[in-house]
């Protein structure tokens, strides 16, 4: 399991040097015209545009290996090439090569609009974000699973048609228009409001922290379970007619017993995956969330960096959500051995 | 209590959003535009329009409500983006953003023109003299930079103010602009004395737009002028409010200046600012911020349309006051000028087409007045309701409109580009023109693009054929008709037009000096442009609504910007 492990993880730098590579490329290739105008803006000075220029190192090829354009050897194939300049170019100074040396050394750039230091400014929003998405998984997993177990346990009652018509709704109504309610329903019927002003940690303040993040975590944890909710009820549905939960009930073992340790316990494999799936959209509504709640995590970091073209921003965020779903996915995998001890890496 | 309590509104964040600001800096391109609200007197009356809207600004100097008998206490206001920056100089036109944030509220500045009388009143000078057109001396009062380092506290000196406005020229060059086309030089005379030469007379030296900028006339300490590392995160002034803390530009906490300006012979008065802070809270969307307060976590709020208001009044009641004002901004439509727009019958015929009470109602159910080149809030300076000129500028006639295109051989199979930005406010009016085109046969599609790009490389560039956008809400009238000016040096426009006539005549304006003579070349100029058909079709100015809780008193009203140094308001609650 070890070898897997450090098998897959060995994978990790691979992924994120590809995923780097192509926004690094999509950033600059889209339609947005020089970065110097975008920084300086219309009215800034040549001299100042090549200041910008000269200090973000936008005057550097993109990548450090570049093909002269006089060889046309992808055309015309190496052996017919009879220019004598070399078919590659090796360049001292990149920008992809900078950044990514910068990078490997823990410097992920500074912000265009500020000068700011983009880790820095990630760690500072790092734990609003985390709790978020913790808080709204945790909720997510309590549901789907908790939920999907009774209606399988108590199919075709009240409480199944209740947990199906609801998990309907959560999969078919968008975390936005939820979320919106959030604000809206609360505010017309009692002039409440989620508390605004930036993130209090929880042990400064529990009760400002739970109010601030309680809310919009139900709210997706509950958006969230539905897919799971509906996957645990179909999965407990088949292992709950199965021989052994048949014959554990038969040796006089506890209903709870029977579901949590025999019934849930095998139908856990489709399960992770599914938390795992969970974990990934929930990572993603948190961004929406964090907009329409403006809570300063990262995903309100990655909207303003956006709007401002702020590049360093989004080339690391992005490579950031890379990294945290192969995590995910990495850990997801593991967790089959655990649930499943016939389950053998190698 | 009047119901017309504005100013209070502007502190909230629909006034000092990013993009909100951007929109209007894509026009000004330049400068230093004022965001300014005019207050407004109980009374009402009819306009052109038929739009029933509040009457003359009455000027209020926020002790309206009595002198307070509560000090201290913090204001809590929204604020819908982060700061970018805390550095006024740049780069780019994001600086505009913070530069306006952080002159009205951490930085002083010698004078302002309020746009209510437009009569200079001094701020960190203590007098000001002109002893030739082109000679502006003042004399500055004691007074003392914020306690932090590297600057902690020292005097205020004549050689801030001069290294301030020479930085602020050479950081922002833009189009025709007072630092460049007009300042010969500022230069310190000595601690207290600051000489400015000009180039030309100039009328409005002194405005928003010119050498009373809440923005480049921002006077910083000169040891950190040459630090944009430190810029960038930190703001020092001697300004009412103290940069105390933000969260990267979100989240910024003011508070108060205890030796703001502690010297005779000004306006400031003693005690002021009365409370102890202001915390602006991030609250980025709409709904959120209206909820917020609603339930009293910030004191005022912008509403979006009247509905909203009313709405809201309706569910809190007296708690609240809600107050309405005549916005400053204005939409236009810009034509680019190369064939067809070369042809005066051309930019005629658009403007006959576009019906303005149309736009209005669908933009903002009819709260609003029709623009002439002059945008109404700039009052004396109007053209009477029956001049025939502006008569003809609000016409609209789609049949008389056909008859010139026809005449003037305008080729209806062709297309034309209108291209704005993705703001919904722009892209609004733009589908709307396309539809009032539409109807003379005139056939548009429409180009949206992402808002900094379309500044930077459209109208910036004059990469466009027709655009659409909101301005600034610019303080004085400088900016609105400098618009129109083209010559040479920077004396340039967005849309390429030349028209000596018109760029004369808005010269002649700012270059007299007795105001009553002004006036009339002001109303002149107007008269020029529109006789010209000058490219920029101006549309309507909107009317604001904005609302307070009731215990939020001594808002400065009625007098433009000047409620954004807010000094006088006071908690009136324990």
């Amino acid at each position: 399991m070890l070898r897997y492990t450090l098998r897959r993880l060995s994978f990790l730098p691979i992924i994120l040097f590809a995923v780097s590579i192509i926004v690094f490329v999509l950033l600059r290739v889209l339609p947005a015209g020089d970065i110097a105008d975008v920084i300086g803006g219309a009215n800034a000075t040549p001299e100042q545009k090549d200041a910008i220029r000269d200090r973000y190192g936008l005057r550097d090829p993109i990548f450090p290996v570049t093909v002269p354009g006089e060889c046309e050897w992808l055309i015309s194939y190496i052996p017919k090439c009879t220019v004598e300049a070399p078919v590659i170019e090796f360049h001292r100074h990149s920008q992809y090569g900078s950044w990514l040396v910068d990078a490997l050394r823990g410097d992920f750039g500074t912000r265009f609009s500020n000068n700011a230091s983009v880790r820095a400014e990630f760690v500072r929003r790092f734990p609003a974000s985390f709790e978020l998405v913790a808080l709204s998984l945790c909720f997510s997993v309590f549901f789907g699973i908790g939920f999907g177990i009774l209606s399988a346990m108590y199919r075709n009652s009240l409480l199944d048609y209740g947990v199906r018509i609801f998990a309907v709704l959560g999969t078919s109504i968008p975390e936005f228009f939820l979320l919106t309610l959030l604000i809206i329903i609360p505010s017309y019927l009692w002039n409440y409001a989620q508390p605004s002003g930036g993130y209090v940690p929880v042990y400064e303040d529990p009760s400002q922290n739970l109010r601030l993040f309680l809310p919009p975590a139900l709210i997706m944890g509950i958006a969230g379970s539905s897919g799971l909710m509906r996957l645990v009820r179909t999965t407990m549905l088949e292992v709950l007619r199965s021989d052994y939960v048949r014959t554990a009930r038969a040796k006089g073992l506890k209903g709870s017993t029977v579901v949590l340790s025999h019934a849930l316990r095998n139908a856990s494999t489709p399960i992770l995956t599914a938390v795992g799936t969970a974990f990934i959209a929930v990572f993603g509504g948190s961004l929406i969330a964090e907009r329409i709640l403006s809570i300063q995590g990262n995903g309100q970091f990655f909207f303003q960096s956006t709007f401002s073209r702020d590049l360093p921003v989004i080339q690391f965020l992005a490579v950031y959500t890379a990294a945290v779903v192969v995590l995910v996915n990495l850990a997801v995998d593991l967790s089959y051995a655990w649930a499943d001890p016939r389950v053998k890496y190698s | 209590m009047d119901d017309n309590e504005l100013g209070l509104r502007y502190w909230t964040a629909q006034r000092l959003s990013r993009r909100r600001l951007l929109g209007g800096v894509a026009v000004g391109g330049a400068a230093v535009a004022a965001m300014g609200v005019v207050g407004c007197s109980g009374g009402k009356k009819a306009t052109t329009t038929g739009t029933v809207v509040p009457a003359t600004a009455v000027v209020q100097d926020g002790t309206q409500d009595g002198p307070p008998t509560h000090l201290g206490g913090i204001l809590n206001q929204r604020m819908a983006d982060a700061l970018p920056s805390m550095n006024p100089f740049g780069p780019s036109i994001l600086s505009l953003v913070q530069g306006l944030f952080l002159g009205f509220t951490v930085f002083d500045h010698m004078w302002y023109v309020p746009t209510d009388t437009g009569v200079r009143e001094l701020f960190l000078a203590t007098k000001v003299e002109q002893p030739d057109p082109l000679t502006i001396i003042a004399t500055i009062g004691d007074a003392t930079f914020h306690d932090k380092p590297p600057v902690n506290g020292r005097a205020v000196k004549a050689s801030d103010i001069a290294a301030s406005f020479k930085l602020f020229a050479k950081q922002l060059p833009v189009g025709f602009d007072y630092l460049h086309d007009v300042m010969e030089d500022v230069v310190a005379v000595n601690d207290h004395t600051v000489k400015i030469t000009q180039k030309r007379p100039w009328a409005w030296a002194y405005t928003s737009s010119n050498a009373g900028s809440p923005w480049s006339s921002s006077i910083l300490p000169e040891e950190i002028l040459d630090k944009p590392d430190f810029l960038a995160k930190d703001a020092i002034g001697s300004g009412q409010w103290v940069l105390a803390s933000h969260d990267n530009g979100a989240n910024i906490k003011l508070r108060k200046f205890p030796k703001f300006r502690q010297f005779a012979g000004t306006t400031s008065v003693p005690g002021q600012p009365y409370l102890d802070g202001i915390d602006f809270k991030m609250i980025a969307d709409g709904a959120p911020a209206l909820a917020a307060f609603k339930a009293g976590q910030t004191d005022t709020y912008g509403f979006t349309n009247k509905t909203e208001s009313e709405d809201t009044k309706s569910a809190l009641g007296d708690k609240i006051v809600v107050g309405s004002d005549l916005a400053r901004d204005f939409f236009c439509l810009m034509l680019k000028y190369e064939p067809p727009f070369t042809d005066d019958r051309v930019r005629h015929a658009f403007n006959l087409l576009i019906d303005r009470d149309e736009i209005m109602q669908l933009m903002v159910e009819g709260s609003a007045l029709k623009c002439p080149p002059l945008p109404p809030a700039h009052k004396k300076y109007q053209l009477p309701d029956d001049d025939p000129d502006l008569k003809e500028y609000f016409r609209h006639d789609v049949a008389d409109a056909k008859k010139l295109l026809d005449a003037a051989g305008f080729d209806y199979d062709q297309t034309h580009e209108l291209k704005h930005s993705v703001r919904p406010t722009d892209a609004q009016v733009s589908q709307i023109l396309q539809q009032q085109l539409q109807r003379g046969g005139v056939k548009t599609k429409l180009v949206p693009e992402d808002l900094v790009k379309w500044f930077s490389q459209s109208l910036g560039t004059g990469n466009f054929h027709m655009t659409a956008f909101d301005h600034l809400p610019y303080e004085d009238p400088d900016l609105p008709l400098r618009f129109f000016m083209s010559g040479g040096g920077n004396m340039k426009n967005f849309m390429g037009y030349s028209n000596d006539a018109v760029t004369q005549a808005i010269l002649a304006a700012a270059e007299e000096l007795d105001e009553a003579a002004r006036i009339q070349k002001v109303r002149t100029a107007q008269k020029t442009i529109i006789q010209n058909w000058a490219p920029m079709l101006n549309l309507y100015s909107q009317i604001n609504y904005g609302g307070r809780y009731s215990y939020v008193k001594g808002a400065i009203t009625g007098r433009g910007s000047m409620v954004y140094f807010a000094r006088t308001i006071w908690l009136d609650k324990a």
